[in-house]
């Protein structure tokens, strides 16, 4: 009895230690696992891709925060986000109906016009379509087969870079090293689509944009390619600038303008086939952009510059009076713009006669 | 007990007649060889006297930190991975005609850099500047990375250079830090060393700050080129040091209106002179020891000499006037003496007794200067005790007094000037021993304390302006530290988080994830106005390592990519992370140093803390100006009340030693405690935060309050135990001791008042809030004293109160 007694007793101390040593050693909680802290910042906040969604605007940013205005940006709330990673694209294809994608290969998706979020995909989930969708690597026997299986490991950890739906259903997410998924039933299924493109080297994509006829994506190293309907697959147009590509803005008379690193800016009124060179007279990388009513490209600079496109001349003039903050983004309600960066959003007119 | 009996004490004329046999051992043995006594306190005046030429004034920055918080534990602990987070001086160089981009201005600012750099002290491996090449930009290209120093390797101060530097400042991110907004200054920032590495001495600031005022203020600003504005710890104390000539002259100034007080009260030139000499000696006695103890003279304890100078003149001014009295009587100078130290020396040691142990248990709060303060306080008041109780008199017994003084001190004293104002007030006094008064007293007291008390609640922790609070508003101190305020985005008050991981730790995701959570909290906490870790580097260079695509502003799960941000950051001289990157600091730029914002970000850091330390990762606290002052605020705010406690216990014993009746205790305990309250009202109302400077005030303020009760109510209880009704008890009490209590309130209050034109506020303040106690203890005594005893202290019809010795 004795015996018996003072065993439990031992046992409970062991447990009690184990649970204090245990209580005292928390384990790390994944961002992707773990829904965004409330920002007291609000549109403070770092934030890096922004869009319309209807009347509202909804913007995405570092840690997850996920902001939207209804009243053209004067006003900012957070919705409640189901991950704490880093959100880079934003799109509302209807008012309702919104993706986020952000990295670790996150997309989430807002039935209420970007008030709530759910997380429709992970990058560990993108590992399992990429496997389901390749079959099993052969004990690493080719250079191939070592890639594959690089890729599998890395596809957690790979960031999506882009988001585009043409409707409520069909819709693609871009990201680093070819990475494309696209869906057909509005996100309930994604499918690994990196096939689906003519980039050898793995090139990463940062921007995709598509109109009623056409579908673009840009990327490093100058990559530009266009979705050619008849076999489904995106192929490389011809490039003007070897370097990277960080956006493309498509106006509603289907003229492209694509932009990246220090400053470079081309314009192509032909699908792409052809490319002039638009003087932006910046160093800086240009970011993010969009375009006016009228079809003139608006672009911003990583250093703060807000370029707008001249009406007739393939060159950019400042726009005056903004403050010189990195910014990442930008989305045009009305006559004013509403800026992302890693200060926040910010508000800003368009120049009178300017929409 | 002393007794008052005059039967006991005869008039003496003749000193033959008087037996030199009586009086206690102590006693005889002083007074029988007076010479001896005078010859010794020579001989020690004369060898303190020379060391105290020799005490150092200085203060140094750990000697102001609590060592045994853990804060401060933490600190210290992982100090030497920690840089640029130490004790740093900022020096601002503006272009009053221009921006920093002008040749001249680049060349002057070379040589102010040069001059700083080659000062004894710096820890010049760390310092920054647009001169230093620890300061560098970076930028992305279609190669990948480029970058190097801000100033051009090739800087020859042509317009094509001066151009490069342009482009460099904008792309390097240091418009806010290093460089103002407005670009019209720079700024270098000077890590300092604690030890002086010519002496091996702790440095001097005081020596430091005056080399700065001269061999760069004065040399470098004198043609206009340039303004230079100058901040930071050292350079605070520095100007304190330099303000102390002043202080010192505002002592003298209060020494002399309490001379002048006295004489005006005495009319004896001799005895005033005595009673100054005596108390001077014994701050002589005190500076001295201070030094032959190693120890230095700091700005927080400069108080202290005048505190024992005003205790001094309180004790001499009671031993003056009852040889005084006596020698009126007729009573020969040496028996008069004598007479005097058999009444008063035990009420004056058990006093002194009190005030030493009330000093000396602030040697119980854990930060240096206050130790320091509180043995220096316990040696002066130790020292008053030879001084004023035994030196004096027997001073006096030689030299006595003017006899027209004496003639005049008997007048008052046999009550034969009833009906002039010293009379009207003793019967106005008196009559608070009447219930009525007595009640009315007590009513308007317990009003006044509860108010004070409940503004008392609202008393503040640390400093509650910024800048330093130690200076006045105006002076140069802080102007300067309000033009960089203005003008720089980033402040110099800094509280640093220290991340402690395993070697090579910050390379893990879940590091560097937690890290850059704890910066994202810290920078929404109120009062933070920007913060800086590993984290962004690590999210900067990803981008970086992306042509800068905003979109890979990140903290990446795949370690192929941190590696890389970590080695690069590596690469630079960086002090955002150790060598094993095992410490890494999350710094938080706090928009002030107020005992609110300190509070905030702590707690935050706590909370954080306990939620998301493991086993192999700590966030610890603090590091930086602002983290070493949270840790005080948090020593200081538990100190003060620990404080108040062990003084209380240590007076509420002696008195009890003395009066042997818990009712005494209480009347003697009971003005103290609402002069208190009082006082930490009065400091609500002024706006002066607990701190470092000001902790001591109020522990050494109830210390000199004790003396006037004592000094009262021993007298009148004796006089009680002989059966006198409490009335004429406390009207001889009066007359005896009550005036000079008085007499020495007013004299002390009206020359610590004078310190509010100090040009230190610091100084200011605690002459405000020492003439407020020494008034008020004053009043106390005098009103409170006979208002209690009526209550508490009636006389018995018999000897039925105890212990009559």
């Amino acid at each position: 009895m004795i015996c018996l007694q003072r065993w439990p007793t031992a046992r409970i101390l062991s447990a009690l230690i184990s649970f204090l040593v245990s209580s005292a050693a928390l384990s790390f909680e994944p961002p992707v696992d773990t829904p965004a802290a409330v920002s007291t910042l609000g549109p403070a906040s770092p934030m890096v891709g922004i869009a319309g969604a209807g009347d509202h605007l909804v913007a995405v940013g570092l840690r997850g925060v996920i902001l939207y205005s209804p009243d053209d940006g004067r006003n900012w709330q957070q919705s409640r986000s189901p991950v704490s990673v880093d959100l880079v694209a934003v799109t509302f294809p209807t008012p309702e109906l919104g993706w986020a994608v952000g990295h670790q290969g996150v997309i989430l998706h807002s039935v209420d016009g970007g008030r709530s979020w759910k997380r429709q995909l992970s990058g560990k989930q993108i590992k399992d379509l990429f496997l389901a969708s390749t079959p099993a690597p052969q004990a690493a026997s080719t250079e191939g087969d070592a890639d594959q299986a690089w890729l599998a490991e890395s596809l957690p950890t790979l960031p999506l870079m882009d988001v585009w739906f043409q409707d409520a259903r069909t819709g693609y997410a871009i990201g680093a090293f070819n990475l494309l998924l696209r869906t057909d039933d509005g996100g309930e299924h994604w499918a690994y689509a990196s096939a689906q493109i003519d980039n050898p080297d793995k090139l990463h994509l940062y921007s995709i944009r598509g109109d009623a006829h056409d579908l673009y994506i840009a990327g490093e190293r100058g990559l530009v390619l266009r979705l050619d309907p008849a076999d489904g697959r995106f192929k490389a147009l011809p490039s003007p600038y070897r370097g990277t590509f960080f956006g493309i803005a498509l106006n509603k008379t289907g003229v492209l303008t694509i932009f990246g690193m220090r400053g470079n800016a081309y314009r192509s009124r032909d699908r792409g086939q052809t490319w002039e060179a638009e003087r932006t007279k910046v160093q800086a990388g240009l970011v993010g952009g969009s375009n006016l009513e009228d079809g003139r490209a608006i672009l911003v600079s990583q250093t703060g510059q807000v370029l707008i496109e001249s009406p007739d001349t393939a060159q950019f003039q400042n726009l005056e009076g903004v403050l010189p903050l990195p910014y990442a983004s930008l989305v045009i309600t009305g006559n004013q713009i509403v800026l992302a960066g890693m200060a926040g959003l910010r508000l800003h007119a368009l120049p009178a006669g300017v929409r | 007990m002393a007794s008052m009996d005059s039967t006991k004490m005869p008039v003496v004329e003749n000193p033959a007649d008087f037996d030199r046999r009586s009086g206690n051992t102590l006693e005889r043995l002083i007074f029988n060889y007076r010479l001896w006594v005078v010859a010794i306190c020579l001989a020690l005046t004369a060898l303190l006297g020379w060391q105290t030429t020799r005490l150092q004034i200085n203060a140094s920055f750990e000697r102001m930190i609590p060592l045994s918080h853990p804060f401060i534990k933490n600190y210290l602990a992982n100090k030497s991975e920690l840089k640029g987070l130490g004790n740093t001086l900022r020096i601002v160089v503006e272009n009053p005609r221009g921006d920093v981009f002008d040749a001249k201005y680049l060349q002057r600012l070379s040589e102010i850099n040069d001059a700083l750099f080659l000062t004894r002290g710096v820890d010049r491996a760390w310092m920054k500047s647009l001169w230093t090449p620890l300061v560098q930009w970076t930028e992305v290209t279609e190669d990948g990375f480029s970058g190097g120093p801000v100033m051009p390797p090739d800087y020859d101060g042509s317009d094509d250079s001066v151009q490069k530097l342009r482009i460099n400042v904008g792309r390097s991110g240091i418009i806010g830090a290093l460089v103002a907004s407005d670009l019209k200054s720079s700024m270098i920032v000077l890590p300092l060393l604690d030890v002086d590495p010519e002496t091996g001495r702790p440095l001097s600031y005081g020596d430091f700050s005056a080399r700065v005022e001269r061999d760069i203020r004065g040399k470098f600003e004198a043609d206009g080129t340039v303004k230079i504005h100058i901040v930071g710890f050292a350079k605070l104390v520095g100007d304190l040091i330099a303000g102390l000539r002043k202080v010192m002259a505002f002592f003298a100034i209060a020494a002399l209106i309490a001379a002048g007080i006295i004489y005006c009260y005495t009319r004896c030139p001799r005895s005033t002179a005595l009673v100054m000499l005596c108390s001077l000696v014994a701050v002589v006695w005190q500076l001295g020891s201070l030094n032959l103890l190693g120890l230095e003279l700091d700005p927080y304890s400069i108080l202290v000499p005048f505190l024992v100078f005003a205790i001094g003149v309180s004790h001499g001014a009671q031993k003056m006037n009852g040889i005084m009295q006596d020698i009126g009587r007729g009573t020969h100078r040496y028996v008069a003496a004598r007479y005097t130290f058999r009444r008063l020396f035990l009420a004056g040691l058990t006093a002194l007794a009190a005030d030493a142990v009330g000093f000396g248990v602030l040697a119980v709060i854990d930060i240096p200067v206050i130790r320091n303060l509180a043995i220096a306080a316990s040696i002066g008041v130790a020292g008053l005790v030879v001084t004023n109780l035994l030196l004096l008199p027997v001073l006096l017994s030689f030299v006595g007094v003017a006899p027209k003084a004496a003639h005049r001190a008997l007048r008052a004293d046999s009550g034969k000037t009833v009906g002039d104002f010293s009379g009207r007030l003793l019967a106005f006094l008196g009559r608070f021993t009447e219930r009525r008064w007595a009640t009315a007293a007590l009513v308007i007291t317990a009003v006044i304390t509860v108010l004070g008390f409940v503004v008392s609640q609202k008393l503040k922790i640390g400093d509650l302006d910024s800048g330093a609070p130690e200076l006045r508003q105006d002076s140069r101190y802080n102007r300067d530290n309000r033009y960089i305020n203005e003008h720089y985005g980033l402040s110099s008050d800094v509280l640093a988080v220290i991340v402690k991981t395993d070697a090579d730790g910050c390379t893990q995701y879940p590091t560097m994830v937690e890290t850059d959570r704890l910066g994202w909290l810290l920078r929404q906490t109120p009062g933070v106005q920007a913060v800086a870790s590993l984290a962004d580097r690590v999210r900067l260079y990803t981008s970086g390592g992306f042509e800068g695509s905003p979109k890979w502003f990140t903290i990446s799960n795949d370690p192929n990519l941190i590696n890389p941000a970590i080695a690069a950051e590596a690469a630079l001289t960086t002090d955002l992370m150790n060598a094993d990157c095992s410490v890494f600091p999350v710094v938080a730029y706090l928009q002030d140093h107020k005992a609110e914002t300190l509070k905030g970000v702590v707690e935050t850091v706590r909370a954080f803390a306990k939620a998301h330390d493991t086993a192999n990762l700590k966030f610890m606290l603090a590091a930086g100006s602002a983290g070493i002052e949270a840790a005080t605020n948090i020593v200081v705010e538990r100190a003060n009340r620990q404080m108040l406690v062990y003084v209380y216990g240590a007076i509420v014993l002696l008195c009890f030693i003395t009066f042997r009746s818990w009712r005494a205790v209480v009347v003697a305990i009971v003005p103290l405690l609402v002069t208190t309250v009082l006082c930490e009202a009065l400091m609500v109302a002024l706006g002066i935060g607990v701190k470092v400077a000001t902790l001591p005030v109020i522990a050494l303020g109830v210390g000199i309050g004790v003396d006037y009760a004592l000094y009262l109510l021993s007298v009148q209880l004796a006089i009680q135990r002989q059966g006198v009704a409490l009335a004429p008890a406390y009207q001889h009490a009066l007359r005896f001791t009550g005036k000079v209590v008085a007499l020495v309130g007013i004299t002390l209050a009206s020359g610590v008042a004078t310190w509010a034109w100090s040009p230190i506020k610091f100084q200011a303040d605690t002459g405000l809030l020492l003439a407020f106690m020494f008034l008020w203890n004053m009043l106390g005594a005098l009103i409170l004293i006979p208002a209690l005893s009526h209550f508490l202290l009636p006389t018995r019809s018999t000897a039925a109160v105890g212990a009559v010795s």
